[in-house]
């Protein structure tokens, strides 16, 4: 009878998942990078992206254009080979295909995925705080330039990245990512503008998920 | 008066054979304290035969087991991790706990992954079955295409050359997970809504812990190391929450409460009889015949029954105290006849009250036999045999020992008198009490109201729900004291069973309930399994490969392996693969397994909202049971409550017919007025001080039918020895307010109510019994 009524006020079931926890270590300081790097609160550009995978024949092409705003995380627009959208903030990662229906995944729903795309997201912003928590970053300057090699401390982070190339000037020019089972992405950055805010036309490109 | 009852030979033997009876009830029961009594504690045991399923009963025990041995610590603040770390050694340590987790492997994940490769043709997730079914798979081709070309996703190649349209990450992502995340380290911590960080230790109590005293050593362990853990990291916060620490709280609440309305009734009562009675003989005497009766109650139940169930023995032991009365008439005789005063003359004097007074009583207790619940019934059968028990010892026993004794006078002869006074003086007094007995009676019954909770028998734990409350928040989890019990042939049958319910349960998420764990939801049954590989061919593989590999460019001997793969026969996933593997140990207290040659599985539903729901999903289903404890139990006090409330109407009814064979109708209808009306008005009072309505009230009516008639039946049959008879009554009326009545002091609903009613009730029935004596006089006249 005890066990019984202390039994209904009190029942949990626990199980766990996996999430990797961030953890700051030294390397590539914010002022370092900003010696070169400069950032707007809002940056567009265009993107070309070329995806290579083992017992792919080819790499996969695609190109489009993006926004990056400091306060509204990132908008990928892929035009082709077929339109695509994907929005990525600390919190969600939202995306789209053809205009249809909207996929969103909460951190919680989904932490391995909306991790990774907090990197990602981390990488556009040039936020070393969080890129150092996860990575060992080393930077090289030539003239102008700059290349930023990431690589994993974290073991989780290790099985699925082997290390992560970024390249620039004034903005960020190339995004090489060495995965650890041999695909690699590489993303050529041009025509990067920066502005304090976001443009008339940008407002409504945030707004769907 | 000079009437000589001296001691007989047959006396003598009743005497002898009584003494060796009580040796050999006491030696009977000692041997049951020997061997361990066969005390019932299930609440379940008290509901008729017909209620209970074993495989159901079962399924629940199993379940609640799995939750009650729980304790879970949550640790936030800048320590934490060392803070919590320290815990988790502090309580592996004690040897108490049979596991101690706050770390996790953090290579789990990945091993769930790789248990589930070898089926990839075999698992579709939820999501992708309704896509399909709905002949939408071209939405499963978008989405592959448009992962392959994501900047933020990763597909391995192995992977890629068995499963193109990934179906299979999509089901790993379905599989159901809690909100936990792992530290670096595998620390296993979730975030509340600001963003702070919650670290949870949790712990597995080795063993039973049916004991109080086992109870309150684990809870002293527990607090004693959060006590450490708090003073040692100054900056965190600790919230802990587990049934063993409600258990203690409840265990050291009612401990409290009875030192001190336990012993402040026990004082009471042993002041009492020595100041009225001026000797402690009638005290042993009383304690004698409560004792024997008690046994001889207790070893006839387990004869009848086999055992005894703990409500038996609560409520019993007070309905045989209630014999102390017998006693207390035994010995008031003495203060009206201060010579000539012999036991044998007392006995003669009381015999025909207070066998009226058994009679009466066990009617009102065996009215509870009829009904078909054997724990009213035990209830019946435990208290008649115990008052007999009692009776028998005072009118054998009692002359025999107490030949002379007590010589005083008593302090309660006043009020005695002043009241029998008021009865007999003016009838415009009398109206008004009754006028104002009537208002009373309308207007509490009138506001009366039910309540037939569980949560009465709880005592209030205010800290500890706050804790839980917040535990809560953190994890984001509802209550879950909802069980559906999936039973069937064999595992397929019920995996099939759970597949078919899941699938309605999917459609009431966030309705009729938050969320819901199924073992289904890890392993598909064979047929699902089968189906799934059936829809992604017809579907997915044969009229779309072509298209993606084109898309993709996949190689050529990539495309033939894939449809090799597909038209191969891949394994099924087992349920028994499942359970030997180290990621279904959270989950395994969903089965149940196999009894009686059934097999069953639980179902856990989370926050539910709708009962009604389930209950019709019951009716419709074969082979699901609705398990909702909570209901069932307050149902069994509605059941109970309804049940007696009738049985004590019907015994006052058999009371009053049984009475007119001795007494003329007006004089039989006022003795049982009297405890009627005390009744009535404690109920009223009940409605007018707020006090919901329930079991333990109607229990109360019990004892107060059964004592609240020895008074008037007393009184009927004083022979004009009013005076003594009213001590006698003043006596018993005091020392059952002291021994229950004062439960009106306690924290927990149940008892408190109870002992409001009781002490309501028995206050009337003493001021209102010289009715009697009224009637007795009017009729003279």
């Amino acid at each position: 009878m005890r066990n019984f009524i202390f039994g209904v006020t009190t029942s949990f079931i626990l199980l766990f998942t996996l999430v990797v926890e961030v953890h700051a270590v030294t390397g590539v300081t914010q002022s370092e990078l900003n010696k070169y790097l400069v950032m707007k609160p809002v940056m567009r550009g265009s993107f070309v992206q070329q995806k290579k995978i083992a017992v792919l024949k080819k790499p996969l092409f695609s190109s489009g254009v993006f926004v990056a705003s400091e306060k509204q995380g990132l908008y990928w627009q892929q035009k082709s080979p077929f339109l695509s959208e994907t929005i990525v903030t600390h919190d969600f990662l939202a995306q789209r295909i053809k205009q249809g229906e909207v996929n969103q995944y909460t951190f919680e729903e989904q932490p391995l995925l909306v991790g990774i795309s907090r990197i990602f997201l981390a990488i556009w912003k040039g936020d070393m705080s969080v890129l150092n928590m996860e990575f060992e970053s080393t930077i090289n300057f030539s003239d102008n330039k700059w290349k930023m090699v990431l690589v994993p401390t974290n073991k989780m982070m290790k099985k699925m990245i082997s290390k992560i190339v970024v390249q620039g000037s004034e903005y960020i020019e190339q995004v090489r990512l060495h995965e650890s089972n041999g695909n690699l992405t590489d993303i050529s950055i041009t025509g990067v503008t920066g502005s304090d805010k976001l443009l008339k036309n940008e407002s409504g490109l945030f707004s769907w998920p | 008066m000079s009437l000589d009852f001296s001691p007989g030979l047959k006396a003598k033997v009743a005497f002898y054979i009584w003494l060796s009876l009580f040796v050999g009830l006491a030696g009977i029961f000692s041997s049951y304290v020997f061997r361990g009594i066969p005390v019932e504690s299930n609440i379940m045991a008290l509901l008729p035969e017909t209620h209970r399923d074993p495989v159901v009963e079962r399924a629940w025990d199993q379940f609640s087991d799995n939750i009650s041995k729980r304790v879970l610590f949550m640790i936030s603040g800048e320590d934490a991790i060392s803070a919590s770390t320290e815990l988790e050694h502090k309580l592996k340590n004690t040897g108490l706990f049979s596991s101690v987790l706050f770390r996790i492997n953090k290579s789990s994940e990945k091993e769930s992954g790789v248990f589930y490769l070898p089926h990839i043709t075999r698992l579709l997730s939820d999501n992708d079955r309704n896509l399909l079914e709905n002949k939408n798979a071209s939405v499963i081709y978008d989405r592959a295409i448009h992962f392959f070309y994501s900047p933020i996703s990763s597909v391995h190649p192995d992977l890629l050359v068995k499963d193109p349209f990934l179906l299979f990450p999509e089901f790993l992502n379905s599989i159901p997970r809690p909100k936990a995340e792992l530290g670096r380290n595998g620390e296993v911590f979730f975030r509340d809504n600001n963003g702070v960080k919650h670290y949870s230790v949790t712990a597995n109590i080795k063993g039973d812990l049916f004991s109080l005293v086992e109870q309150a050593k684990l809870e002293s362990v527990l607090n004693e190391s959060t006590r450490y853990i708090e003073s040692k990291y100054l900056s965190i916060r600790i919230l802990k929450t587990g049934a063993v620490f409600y258990s203690a709280s409840a265990g050291a609440r009612a401990k409290a409460e009875i030192s001190t309305i336990g012993v402040g009734s026990v004082v009471g009562i042993l002041l009492l009889i020595v100041i009225v009675f001026r000797s402690a003989l009638p005290l042993l005497m009383s304690i004698v015949s409560i004792g024997f009766g008690i046994l001889l109650a207790f070893v006839g139940t387990i004869i009848f029954f086999g055992k005894i169930h703990l409500f038996t023995l609560v409520f019993g032991t007070s309905l045989i105290g209630v014999s102390v009365d017998y006693a207390f008439h035994y010995f008031s005789t003495k203060l009206e006849h201060e010579k000539n005063w012999t036991g044998w003359h007392a006995v003669s004097h009381i015999l025909p009250g207070i066998t009226l007074g058994v009679i009466t009583s066990v009617i009102a207790y065996l009215a509870l036999a009829l009904t078909p619940f054997p724990g009213l019934q035990q209830l019946a059968v435990f208290s008649s045999i115990g008052l007999i028990g009692a009776f028998c010892t005072v009118v054998i026993s009692f002359p025999v020992v107490s030949r002379h004794c007590i010589t005083s006078r008593s302090l309660l002869l006043n009020s005695a008198k002043i009241q029998l006074g008021f009865w007999q003086g003016k009838i415009k007094y009398i109206l008004i009490v009754f006028v104002a007995l009537v208002i009373v009676n309308i207007a509490g019954w009138s506001q009366l109201s039910v309540e037939d909770d569980i949560r009465l028998l709880q005592p209030p734990a205010a800290d500890l729900k706050q804790q839980e409350k917040k535990i809560r928040e953190i994890i984001k989890q509802s209550y879950t004291n909802y069980l559906l019990v999936i039973q069937g042939g064999d595992s397929e049958d019920v995996l099939q069973k759970e597949e078919e319910v899941t699938s309605l349960l999917d459609k009431m998420k966030g309705d009729a309930l938050d969320n819901y764990h199924a073992i289904s939801k890890h392993v598909p049954s064979v047929k699902r399994q089968s189906d799934n590989t059936l829809v992604i061919q017809e579907q997915v593989i044969s009229p779309m490969l072509n298209k993606i590999a084109t898309e993709l460019g996949l190689m050529d001997s990539s495309i033939e392996s894939i449809r090799e793969y597909w038209n191969g026969n891949q394994p099924f996933l087992k349920l028994e693969d499942w359970l030997q593997h180290s990621s279904s140990k959270a989950n395994q207290y969903l089965l149940v397994g196999n009894i009686n040659g059934k097999f069953a599985s639980i179902i856990v539903l989370e926050g539910v909202k709708n009962n009604h729901v389930f209950e019709q999903m019951e009716k419709n289903i074969s082979g699901i049971t609705y398990i909702n404890k909570t209901d069932e139990v307050s149902d069994v006090f509605r059941e109970y409550r309804q049940r007696i409330t009738w049985m004590v109407v019907a015994g006052y009814g058999i009371i009053l017919l049984l009475l007119t064979r001795r007494y003329s109708l007006k004089k039989a209808i006022i003795v049982v007025l009297v405890p009627a009306i005390a009744a009535m008005t404690s109920v009223a009072m009940a409605g007018l001080t707020g006090l919901p309505w329930n079991l333990f009230g109607v229990l109360a009516l019990i004892l107060i039918l059964g004592v609240g008639i020895d008074y008037t039946l007393f009184l009927a049959e004083a022979r004009q020895k009013y005076e003594s008879t009213m001590i006698a009554i003043w006596m018993s009326a005091l020392t059952t307010i002291l021994a229950f009545g004062l439960l009106s002091l306690s924290d927990t609903p149940a008892m408190h109510t109870f002992g409001i009613i009781l002490f309501t009730g028995i206050t009337i029935a003493l001021l209102l019994s010289p009715l009697v004596v009224m009637a007795d006089q009017k009729i003279k006249r």
